[in-house]
């Protein structure tokens, strides 16, 4: 409308600047005369009298896109109850069991309301393993918003254009999809770009290739041995060392079979395996990664034995048992008298951890010896054990007292041990646990052990629940809140439940 | 028994601090003891003193009480006690009311027929020489109120008029102070309504694109609202009320003493609370089943102090309700209840845009100065084009949503890409959605979701 605009333009300028812009005639007449008012007033109820007939006369816009529906779902709402759970866990009580419950949300066949849902995937933007879980909590629902937001994509939904133009942690999606489906093409994908990355991304990139890793790599791998960047080596011979027919392999088998001398026991002797330390390393050993100083300053092991730890990291363990003839255990007993047998220890634990060997995992556990735990990768080696042999060992390390407030670090350990046990704790070492925890709280719990405490009893299984929340001595320091997590739990898992 | 649902009870929080102390105290292994009988929920509650805090609710208003030393209100407590309850029911059981609950709820009843009575006595007929003073001392004090705002009302006149005169771009480069000081101007005069409106101009000026037609737009507006003052002896009645209303005259509940009631079954569509002024202003909007009417329901409460949270979004209650004196009938008063509130379920609401607009046009031709204007539009579909929010009908008709809302991306997910219901306010150039029906639930939008 053409007026406003006129009255617009007089406005900005001043009223007194211009002549009085005309009026539609259908104001007009409505108006009347308003001659008699002053040239402001006069102006403002002319712009007034517009402005209220523009707003009493708005006209919306036209749109004409067809949107695509969410599918509908095939599982239930949740009920009034659960909702509630769902609210007090996002206004912040129990937070650290929205995972535990949305995995049950899924399981149960629910969906979580669609309102939440932006709440929901915003949390898991910070949160990497709520994502798949608000995916499958959310049913139909939350697919749908998610492909409405670029930030919800979470990178799952990457396209394969972005390998070249993405950021990091688009990059690595995509290759690590490519190398679960096709390994040989992913390689490819590595081996094209590898010239002109920076050493960060070379070494991540390697790093992926440790899914569907095959004898098909080494020929790549080898190569790689010479690159620039010591990282992005390091990560070479982690993944070289995992290929038993791999060149590298054989050249380290090569260089320490010599070194190790097994004696048989008599009838008045011990077995004993003896050691010659390394010679220094040559320029293709140095190549292999030989570096005395690979473990930076330290003064526990010697250069020779690092070199010694490095080599026996990358021989097949089968090798020993095949050369000497002897279990892992016979072996284990002949070194305990060596000045070397912690260095041993280390290098066939370190082996032990790359080929997932339970056996030996199980025999450097009891054998009398440890490995120094400061130059292994940081899983420990229960990790390689069967879960149930793990919480057994888990089990006994608690009866042994690994759990007292006393000792945080102890503490934190069997907490790290712990976390390599999936999903819910057996029911026996759940029970035994909870009884240690219960004496140790029986005068208050400190509050830096909290969130230890929490993440144990986070993991209880649900059918323990109601009983465990029971007989707490509630009135002590930082008891409330442990109780609080369990009641929480059974009530929301227990609303989860169909009756 | 009403029980209130979680997203009610949140609903009621006074701020985000007591939502997250509330579901705190929503565990039921913090309460020493729990009860509840079919008017009143109770609880008793461990907190930092020696003694138990004792909490409790009257579910009939809702109304609380406790003993905690909160000055906010409804308290942590009380908030925890009705999500127990409407998350776990089950965890609390019927019994008998302890002495300390049934004293409560017998003292409100005692206040509320005193109240009554009081309100019965100011209307009751008193001898004609107290009548006759009363009316004089009235009519003096009416008086003198609107020679001030006369006053004050000629010194807006050349103010306005200087503006127009200088131009909205002179007026722009103006520190908020040249503003502040009319609005302080207009307080003194005892014209809030302008006062308000004068205080809002810094931010019109500085929100970007369209500034000048809406600085002009409201000038113009202001420029009426002194012609409406100058005529209000020749002015129908109910255009009368509404000039007085927006300059800022307030009228008190008695004054609606005779009002006609407006009887029907009302749904509670929306409910916003904003601060305005160290002041927080609750509007809950209703609309009448049978008569398709709107109505806004106003309550404030300075800090610390508690706004009526009598109505909830989200039900419909059969109530009796006053309308407030006005060219556009929307401010009332609910009068007289009549039964429980009940869940709203029913959609209903205008076809179109156009249909919505159509209402609003009607509402301005009886009040100009109406700011929002309620909006209940079914089979709406929620958009987002080039990082603007839109709200499309069913016509293909689409009007932008307020950029102050809060809740776009919820209002989308509850939709999933299929039309859903949405009320809320239209202030002439976007729409404020306060709550949508999506497969036939309700939900708030007013407040905080979670």
């Amino acid at each position: 409308m053409s007026a406003w605009k006129d009255y617009v333009t007089a406005a900005l300028l001043g009223s007194g600047k211009s002549a009085l812009p005309a009026l539609p005639s259908s104001l007009q007449a409505a108006l009347g005369d308003t001659e008699t008012m002053d040239a402001e007033s006069r102006f403002l109820t002319h712009a007034g009298a517009i402005a209220l007939w523009r707003r009493a006369g708005w006209k919306p816009l036209h749109h004409e896109t067809a949107v695509v529906a969410a599918e509908s779902e095939s599982t239930a709402p949740l009920s009034r109850a659960s909702m509630g759970h769902l609210r007090a866990m996002l206004a912040g009580r129990c937070l650290s069991a929205l995972p535990e419950w949305l995995g049950e949300v899924a399981r149960s066949r629910r969906h979580v309301p669609p309102e939440l849902l932006p709440a929901l995937l915003d949390r898991a933007r910070q949160e990497r393993v709520l994502r798949s879980l608000v995916i499958s909590a959310g049913g139909q629902r939350a697919l749908w918003l998610a492909a409405q937001n670029p930030l919800w994509s979470f990178g799952e939904s990457a396209l394969p254009e972005s390998w070249e133009t993405g950021g990091r942690d688009q990059r690595l999606a995509i290759l690590r999809c490519w190398r679960a489906e096709t390994p040989a093409m992913a390689r490819a994908k590595v081996e094209e770009v590898w010239a002109a990355e920076p050493a960060d991304i070379r070494t991540a990139l390697v790093a992926e290739l440790a899914t569907n890793l095959s004898e098909e790599d080494t020929p790549f791998l080898e190569r790689l041995l010479d690159d620039r960047s010591k990282e992005a080596r390091r990560a070479v011979i982690d993944l070289l060392a995992r290929l038993p027919a791999s060149p590298f392999v054989a050249r380290m088998t090569a260089r320490v079979t010599p070194l190790l001398h097994f004696t048989k026991g008599g009838l008045l002797s011990r077995a004993t395996l003896e050691v010659t330390l390394p010679g220094d390393p040559d320029a293709a050993a140095t190549r292999d990664g030989l570096d005395p100083k690979a473990f930076g300053q330290q003064k526990i092991l010697g250069e020779k034995a690092v070199l010694l730890v490095l080599m026996l990291s990358a021989v097949p363990l089968r090798h020993w048992t095949e050369a000497f003839q002897q279990t892992p255990e016979a072996l284990l007993k002949a070194v305990q008298k060596s000045e070397f047998a912690r260095a041993l220890a280390t290098g066939w634990a370190w082996a032990a951890l790359r080929q997932r060997d339970a056996t030996w995992a199980e025999a450097l556990l009891d054998g009398g010896v440890a490995p120094h735990g400061e130059f292994l990768p940081a899983k420990p080696l229960l990790i390689v054990l069967p879960d149930a042999a793990r919480a057994v060992r888990l089990a006994a390390l608690l009866r042994e007292g690994a759990l007292t407030k006393k000792d945080t670090t102890r503490w934190q350990e069997f907490t790290d041990l712990l976390s390599t046990l999936p999903g819910h704790l057996p029911p026996a070492l759940a029970r035994d646990l909870l009884a240690v925890l219960r004496k140790e709280c029986a005068d208050g719990l400190p509050w830096h052990l909290r969130s230890l405490a929490e993440s144990f009893l986070l993991r209880l299984p649900p059918a323990m629940l109601g009983e465990a929340a029971q007989g707490w001595p509630i009135d002590q320091e930082g008891v409330a809140p442990l109780v609080e997590i369990l009641s929480f739990r059974h009530d929301a898992l227990t609303a989860l439940t169909p009756s | 028994m009403q029980i209130l649902t979680t997203e009610q009870v949140l609903a009621l929080a006074p701020d985000a601090a007591s939502v997250k102390a509330g579901q705190g105290l929503s565990n039921p292994g913090k309460w020493v003891s729990l009860g509840r009988d079919d008017r009143a929920v109770w609880g008793e509650c461990q907190g930092s003193g020696k003694d138990p805090y004792r909490a409790q609710a009257d579910l009939t208003g809702p109304a609380f009480h406790c003993s905690c030393p909160s000055r906010k209100f409804p308290c942590k407590h009380g908030l925890g006690l009705l999500l127990l309850l409407a998350a776990n029911p089950a965890r609390v059981s019927e019994t008998t009311a302890p002495a300390w609950v049934t004293e409560w709820l017998t003292k409100r009843q005692a206040n509320a027929e005193k109240k009554a009575a009081k309100a019965e006595a100011e209307t009751a007929p008193v001898d004609p020489e107290t009548a006759a003073k009363r009316e004089a001392d009235r009519t003096k004090r009416a008086a003198k109120r609107e020679d001030r705002v006369r006053a004050g009302l000629t010194d807006l006149e050349t103010w306005l008029g200087d503006l127009a005169r200088q131009g909205l771009a002179h007026a722009k480069q103006q520190p908020a102070q040249y503003f502040d000081t009319m609005a302080a101007r207009m307080v003194d005069a005892q014209a809030p309504g302008i006062a308000r409106r004068l205080r809002e101009w810094p931010g019109v000026f500085a929100s970007g694109d369209g500034w000048a037609d809406r600085a002009l737009a409201e000038a113009g507006t202001l420029r009426w609202l002194l012609h409406g003052f100058s005529r209000l002896d020749t002015l129908p009645e109910g255009l009368c009320a509404s000039v007085r209303q927006a300059i800022g005259w307030t009228t008190a509940e008695q004054e609606l003493q005779g009002a006609e009631l407006q009887r029907d079954r009302w749904q509670v569509i929306g409910q916003i609370v904003e601060e305005e002024d160290r002041l927080r202003v609750q509007r809950t909007w209703l609309i009448g089943e049978e008569t398709q009417r709107p109505a806004l329901c106003l309550s404030f409460a300075a800090t610390n102090q508690a706004l009526d949270v009598s109505l909830l979004a989200g039900t419909v209650i059969e109530a009796s309700v006053a309308y407030y004196p006005s060219g556009a009938p929307l401010r009332a008063l609910v009068r007289e209840r009549h039964g429980e509130p009940k869940p709203l379920v029913n959609g209903m609401g205008c076809e179109t845009f156009a249909e919505a607009l159509q209402g609003t046009a009607e509402l301005l031709a009886g009040d100009p100065w109406l700011e929002k204007t309620p909006w209940l539009v079914r089979e709406c579909l929620p958009l987002r084009r080039e990082d603007t929010w839109w709200l499309c009908d069913r016509d293909g008709a689409i009007v932008p949503l307020a950029r102050q809302f809060p809740h776009a991306w919820p209002l989308l997910a509850l939709s999933g890409g299929k039309p859903v219901t949405v009320f809320g306010e239209w202030d002439g150039h976007a729409l404020h959605p306060l709550s949508a029906i999506a497969e036939e639930k309700f939900i708030a939008l007013g407040g905080a979701l979670s």
